[in-house]
Parts: C-alpha cells; structure tokens; sequence
C-alpha cells in the first residue's frame, strides 16, 4: 500500500490543502506548530476514522483536537492511495451531522463498503491499535519512574509473547489475576454466610441440649417425689387398723375413774370432818387437798386422753381423706412425669430435625458452585495462556529474533549482529560475540533495538508492505546512527514518511541523492 | 365419591431461606394447607388423600395438634393419610402415639394396610415410610377386592424411594393409586393413577403450576383432573440478550417480563445469548420486586471465535484459542476461553 495524495478539506489548521506523496521516502519538515502532528493525525483519521469521546473525555480526545478552526461543521477530508495495483479514493467526513466514508476504486468506478470492512481487508487487518504499535513510530518513551531499556523490554517480551504489537500479556494476566481473586471472595463470603448460618443453628441445638438436660432432671426430680408419694401411700396401706385407737380409748378409762375416786374420797373426808367438827389436823387437811389435786389431775389426763381417741376415732375418714391426698398427688405426679417427657420427645425431634439442617449447611450450594466453575475457568485460562504465550515465544520468538537481528545489524553497521531475549523474556545483544544486556548499553543503541524490533514485528504481520511512518523517531541517535537507518529504509520496498522537525533527516537525504 | 387427592405439603419447610421471601413462605404452606381443608368443607369433599410428605421433617407433637385441629374441623370429610420420606415414622415418632379426630385414618403401618368405607363401597390401601429412603419396588401388588371401589396412596417413583412402574400401576386393578412424593404434578395414567405434585413449590426447582388433584368416582368410573391452587409459582424464565442490550434495558425488560407473569410469582432468570463485548449484567439489579430467586448469566460476548482465530492466527490470541481447542458452550473451557479472550482484548 502507497499513500498517493492527501487532501485536507477542513481538518485542525488545514483547510483545502493537498499533499502529495512518492513511493518512496518522504519528509515532512516543518518547525514546531508548522502542522505535522495535524498531518499525521489526519492520516490516522482517514485509515481508521475518527469518533466523538463521550463525556468528560470529548473535551481533550483527538477529534475535538483536529475539529477545524473554521467552518467545525465541515470536518472532512480525501486520501488516494494504491494497493494490490489499484488505486482507490477514500473520502470521509467527520462531522456529526453529515458522517460518512465512502471508498471508491479510481480504475474501475466500484463502490466499496467502509462498514462492511473493505477497508480493512485492503490494510491487511491492520487496526488502530496495531498501527500505532507497529509501522507508526514515535520516540521510545519512558514511562516515569522506568528506565528506557525497562520500557524496552516491555515492548519486547509483549512482542515475543503475544505476536503482536497490540496484545499486552502481563495486563492479561494480571486481569485473569484480579477476576480469580474477585471470584475468590465472592466465594469465601458465601462460605462464611453459610457457616454462620450453620453456627446459628448448632448454638440453637447447644440451647435445646441444654433444655433437654433441665427437663432430664426435672423428670429425675419428679421420679423422686413419685417414689416419695409412692411410698406414703403404701405405708398408709401396711398400717394397722383402729384395735389400737380402741386400747388407746380405753387407756383413758382409768385415768378417769382413779380422778373421780379421788374426788369422791377427798369430798367424803371433807364432809367427815365437817360432820364429826374434827378438829386441827392440817396433815388431814393437807391430804384433802392433795387428793382433790390427784382427782383433778387424773380428770384432766383422762379427758385428754379421752378427747384424743375421740378424735382418733373419728380417723376412718380422714385416713380416706389422706389416701385421697396422696392419689391427687400420685396423679399430679404422674401427670407431670408424662408431660415433662413429652416436652423431652418433642424437643428430641426438634434436636434431630435440627442436626439434619446442619448437614444440608455443610455442601456448598448452587451458588458457590457456580462461582467455583467459574474460578476453575479462569484458573484454566491462565494455565492456556502461559501454554500459549510458551509457543508464541518459541514459535514466533525464533522468527522475531532472526528479523530483528538482522534489521540490527545492518542499521548499526555490523556492530550489534543478534538481539534475542531469553525464557525470563530479558533481551539481550550480542556484542563482538560476547552477550550483553540492553540495560548496558547507551539510549541512542536502545532507540535502535526498538526500531529494529518493530520493524521485524511489522514486517511478520503485515504481508502487505505498508507505509512506515515516523514522527519525531529518530531525536536521540546520532548522526552516523542516523545516516545507516536512513540508509536501511531507503532499500526497504516500503513508503517511508518522515515528520521531523529538524534538518538532519532532509541534508542526508538530500545528500544522498 | 368425591375426592381430593394431595401430597408434598412439606409443612415446616422454609424454602429459599435467606431471600425476600422465606420469611413468609413457611406460613405460606401452612395457609394453603388450611384453604385445601376450608374448600374440602365447602364443597363436601368426601375422602381427602394426602399421599406422604405432609411435614418437610420429623412433626412435632404441637404441629400434629395445629394438623388434627384443621381435620376436626371438617363436619363431612374423612382423610386418609400417610407418611412418606419427609417425615418418615422414626422409632420415637409422634405419629405412633398421636391420637387423631375421629375422621382421620392415618395408615401408617410399616406393611399395606388398609381402611374401608362402606358408605362408598371403597377401601382405601396404603403403607408409610420408616426410613429416609426405600428402594425395593413395592407397588406392585393387585387391589386385593375387598370392596367395589379400591384406592392406593402410594409415595415414590425414584431410584431411592420406591421405584414405580407405570405398568405395574396399570395392571393393579386399583381404580385410582394417588401418588406423591415428584413434586411436579402428572398424569401417570389417564384418570387411574397420578402424582397431584407438591401443593405449593416447595423449593427453587419445583417450577411451573402447583396445586391438587380433584376426582369423583361414579358407576361410569374414576375421572380427575389438575386444579392449580398455589399462592405463587416459581418461573423459570429464559431472557435472550442481544448484542445491543444494557444493564437498563435487561432491567427494563426483565421487570416487564415479570409484571406480565404477575409480581407473586417467584423467579428464575437465566440469561442465554450473546451480549455486547464491553457490557458485563448486574444480576443484582434486576430484582426490582424482591421475586428473583437467582439470576444465573449464561450469556457469552459476542466474540466472533471463528473471526477472531482467523484473524489472529499469528498471534497470542490464536495461539490462546488453539491451546483451549474446540469445546462446546456450556463447558468449563467455554468459560475460559472467554476469560482468557476478555482478559486480552480488554482495554
């Protein structure tokens, strides 16, 4: 492919400017803010097309950049350009309102469909991205905080892995890093919710065992006053019946007599003594008293003992009474036992019912399955990817370095003949035999092997020769450095295009010619 | 003889526990349970058959009372009961001791057992569970005629719990065998033998209508049919996404999907098709009436493989797609290949 003509209807400073351009080396030099930056803007525009960033990233995006100074409702260019020996016209226009591309065969008048990827097969699927890290070169710049033989490497192990310009393998497997990590968690806090759960519901047993222990020994109590109630029921049973109350009646009888004889004795002798006017004799008077004392005495403990078989006698009925006590008793007794058991059984169920939800706790469920699938798939992906990017180093490794050593060599004179990495994806020269690592040698020497490996990466994908393209590239090599590029691009059946904003590049040509 | 035949109430059982709506969903089943008794007393119902699976584990004493109290309530209706391998006779079981309404007939014998009815001329055979599982086939015994009109309650059908064979059912000579224990109700011979299927979906996976089966026996013979009874439904239902969809249009158009099924329903979405390369679904955002049980996302970016592998032959990416080989959609290194691709191409 050869671009042939590019003219800028209304883009950035230009409007309704043609350029055009030769097979081979072309230079566009101009000093700052001459419009080279435009220039290749405009050419990345017309190959790829260009659209509108959404929110806040539309205000610095390259469209809002190259919208023309005048007239922005008419953003709008053509490229000619030759490929397979047809020339084709590619005219686009950027502007919201009337976008569209249209690709016409100059040769035969055939219409071509942008949307339909046309364009695309005539590039050699080259994309924007591939472009840009590939044919398109700018300076080899470092990232901050990296040394450009660092950012070199990089590059490198990204070529020799990946194949392409435009993969990056360490940002894929990082991401595969982060999405299995991600997964993890999602997985470990399911776990932790279901053993929670599972943790509710073992304390939730502990508390029913704990129950089932209480009502163990309030049954053991129950058992207890059972035996007890049991017990004075039968003694109740086994004890004699009411002979003993009648000799205890009759024990009352004498008491009764022997105070009544008493009595009578002592009130005749008082009487006696009144009737025969005895007279003194306080002995006699004294055993008077003491004879109505024993009387009433004997009275006393006879009535009471009278009074008590009285109500012994009564005892039929209030034995019936107890017996009737102690059966209520007995019931309540029983009642209770069986009610405790009961609520033991129940709470046994319950016990087992629960131990079977703990079980169904312990498998993981469907949702954790899923997740586990899923970070089993991602865990496959990585280990795919490391098989892969294996071969890719090997395979296409051993291309790349024969490419770009070559490419090397001849663009450094013979001074550097191999440039390879090794299996830990460290690049290494080969200087006078003896291999050297790219972090020691010069920026001028690490701007070279970045050209060189481009160059063969470009040239192994793309089996159409596509333009090379440089913008503001070659600033840090020297001039002998500079002459043998040059020299190595010219011989290249390639369109080279050169922006630059210094002499260097034209005298040499100039001089070369 | 009017009937209605039920099964697989699974009382005590708190499905999908942890969503919007376990909470509820145990009185659920208690409710629906107490409609099917309401409705067996307004319609004069005269034998209600539950086959098994009553109680979704071992019935407390309380929970046979709150049970009894609902049959004592019926003024016509006899049930008939057994015990399936939910809630399984343990040896310390309630269902030995539990001293049922006169209207009930529980056949809870380990061996076929059976109770007649002689205001029907019908006899009524059936046996429980004493273990979570049964394999030996054990229904394939005749209706040994002992009145004009036999019926089987019969709990089973898996490798597990009773294989059944529909030919042995067909041949056993019993007018109707009401079957439980599959949780999807069928017709398993045209008006002789069916599972009535669980009253309401007990768990995520009994999809698709729930109810009872109601049946009368007449001189012309057994004639039943499916009523849907439910409180809700569990709907499976497959959403197509297409390259175009969003987060906010699935949402939109999943909720209206849902209104249209009706919002007491409860459901599961599957996502199938292919989506835009840059969209990954929130599943959690499309559950905008607390009725989405799971949201499993089957959807794939529309990566074209076959385009891809062509046009990356050379490279990482053809290399990554051979090394995973062909594979079907659905496997593990379907998956992987779109994580490994995602991972590659992602910005």
């Amino acid at each position: 492919m050869e671009i042939k003509e590019l003219h800028i209807k209304n883009f950035g400073k230009f409007s309704d400017r043609h350029f055009f351009l030769n097979s081979g080396m072309n230079i566009f030099y101009g000093e700052n803010e001459y419009g080279k930056s435009t220039i290749y803007a405009f050419i990345k525009a017309m190959l790829f097309g260009m659209e509108r960033g959404r929110g806040r990233a539309a205000q610095t995006d390259e469209f809002s950049r190259y919208e023309p100074w005048e007239n922005p409702n008419y953003y709008a260019g053509v490229m000619r350009f030759t490929s397979g020996g047809k020339t084709f016209r590619l005219e686009r226009n950027f502007d919201r309102y009337s976008k569209k591309a249209v690709l016409l065969c100059e040769d035969d008048g055939e219409e071509l469909s942008v949307e339909h990827g046309d364009l695309e097969m005539l590039l050699d699927g080259l994309t924007k991205k591939n472009f840009e890290s590939t044919i398109s070169v700018g300076q080899l710049s470092a990232k901050p905080g990296m040394e450009l033989a660092e950012e070199l490497n990089n590059h490198a192990s990204n070529y020799y892995e990946t194949g392409s310009g435009s993969l990056d393998v360490s940002k894929a497997f990082h991401k595969l890093h982060e999405k299995k990590k991600m997964l993890d968690k999602e997985k470990r806090v399911l776990r932790q919710k279901r053993e929670k759960k599972r943790e509710l519901l073992e304390n939730e047993c502990t508390y029913l065992t704990r129950e089932i222990e209480k009502l163990d020994k309030d049954l053991a109590e129950s058992e207890v006053e059972l035996q007890r109630v049991q017990e004075a029921f039968q003694e109740l049973h086994t004890s004699p019946k009411s002979d003993e109350t009648a000799e205890k009646k009759k024990k009352g009888v004498p008491f009764f007599l022997a105070g009544a004889a008493c009595i009578i004795v002592g009130v005749l002798l008082l009487l006696f003594k009144i009737m025969l006017k005895l007279q003194g004799g306080t002995v006699f008077i004294t055993g008077i008293a003491a004879l109505f004392g024993i009387g009433m005495a004997s009275f006393l403990i006879g009535s009471w003992r009278r009074k008590k078989t009285e109500a012994e006698k009564k005892s039929p009925a209030s034995k019936e009474n107890k017996r009737e006590f102690l059966k209520e008793q007995f019931r309540k007794q029983k009642w209770k036992r069986a009610h405790i058991l009961e609520e033991k059984r129940e709470k046994q169920v319950q016990y087992q019912n629960l131990l079977e939800q703990i079980e169904e706790q312990r498998e993981p469920n469907e949702q954790e399955k899923v997740l586990e699938r899923k970070s089993e798939a991602v865990e496959l992906a990585e280990k795919k990817m490391g098989e892969a990017v294996e071969k890719m180093s090997s395979g296409f490794g051993g291309v790349l370095n024969r490419k770009a050593s070559s490419i090397l060599a001849s663009i450094t004179e013979g001074k550097y003949t191999d440039v390879f990495v090794d299996r830990d994806m460290k690049l290494f020269l080969v200087y006078q035999g003896r291999k050297i690592l790219v972090e020691r040698v010069s920026s001028g020497t690490v701007e070279q092997v970045y050209f060189a490996l481009r160059m063969a990466v470009a040239d192994i994908l793309f089996e159409e020769s596509l333009p090379l393209i440089f913008d503001e590239a070659f600033g840090f090599y020297d001039d002998k450095r500079l002459k043998s590029t040059l020299k190595w691009l010219r011989e290249q059946p390639r369109q080279v295009i050169i922006f630059t904003c210094q002499r260097r590049e034209m005298d040499m040509e100039r001089t070369s010619i | 003889m009017k009937f209605i035949h039920i099964a697989d109430v699974h009382l005590g059982a708190a499905p999908d526990s942890g969503k919007a709506y376990s909470a509820n969903r145990p009185k659920e089943l208690w409710e629906s349970f107490k409609q099917i008794i309401e409705l067996c007393e307004r319609e004069q119902t005269d034998i209600l058959l539950i086959a098994g699976d009553l109680f979704h584990r071992q019935p407390l004493r309380k929970d046979l009372k709150e049970v009894d109290y609902l049959f004592s309530t019926l003024t016509h209706t006899k049930v008939v009961l057994i015990a399936g391998n939910h809630d399984y006779i343990k040896p310390d079981s309630f269902y030995h001791s539990f001293k049922w309404s006169e209207n009930v007939y529980p056949l809870f014998g380990q061996n076929t057992e059976y109770v007649e009815f002689d205001e029907y001329n019908l006899a009524v055979y059936g046996f429980s569970y004493y273990a979570k599982e049964m394999k030996e086939e054990r229904y394939s015994f005749k209706a040994p005629g002992y009145c004009k009109r036999e019926i089987l309650l019969a709990h089973g059908g898996d490798e597990k719990h009773i294989p059944i064979r529909k030919e042995a059912l067909a041949r056993s000579g019993f007018d109707y065998v009401a079957l439980g224990h599959i949780h999807k109700p069928q017709i398993l011979l045209e008006n002789q033998a069916a599972y009535s299927g669980a009253l309401e979906p007990v768990d995520k996976n009994d999809v698709g209508e729930h109810g009872y089966i109601k049946g009368e026996i007449t001189s012309k013979g057994v004639k039943i049919k499916f009523v849907p009874f439910a409180s809700r439904q569990y709907i499976p239902m497959n959403v197509t996404v297409h390259e175009n969809m969003t987060n906010g249009s699935l949402k939109e158009f999943v909720t209206q999907q849902i209104e249209e099924k009706g919002i007491q329903n409860m459901f599961k979405i599957t996502l199938i098709g292919e989506r835009d390369v840059d969209i990954q679904f929130e599943p959690e955002t499309l559950d905008v009436y607390n009725n989405v049980l799971e949201v499993i996302d089957k959807t794939y970016p529309a990566f074209d493989y076959k385009k891809l592998y062509h046009e990356n032959k050379e490279n990482l990416i053809g290399c990554f797609i051979d090394s995973i080989g062909t594979c079907d959609k659905d496997t593990v290194e379907f998956l992987a290949l779109q994580e490994g691709i995602r991972a590659l191409l992602d910005e």
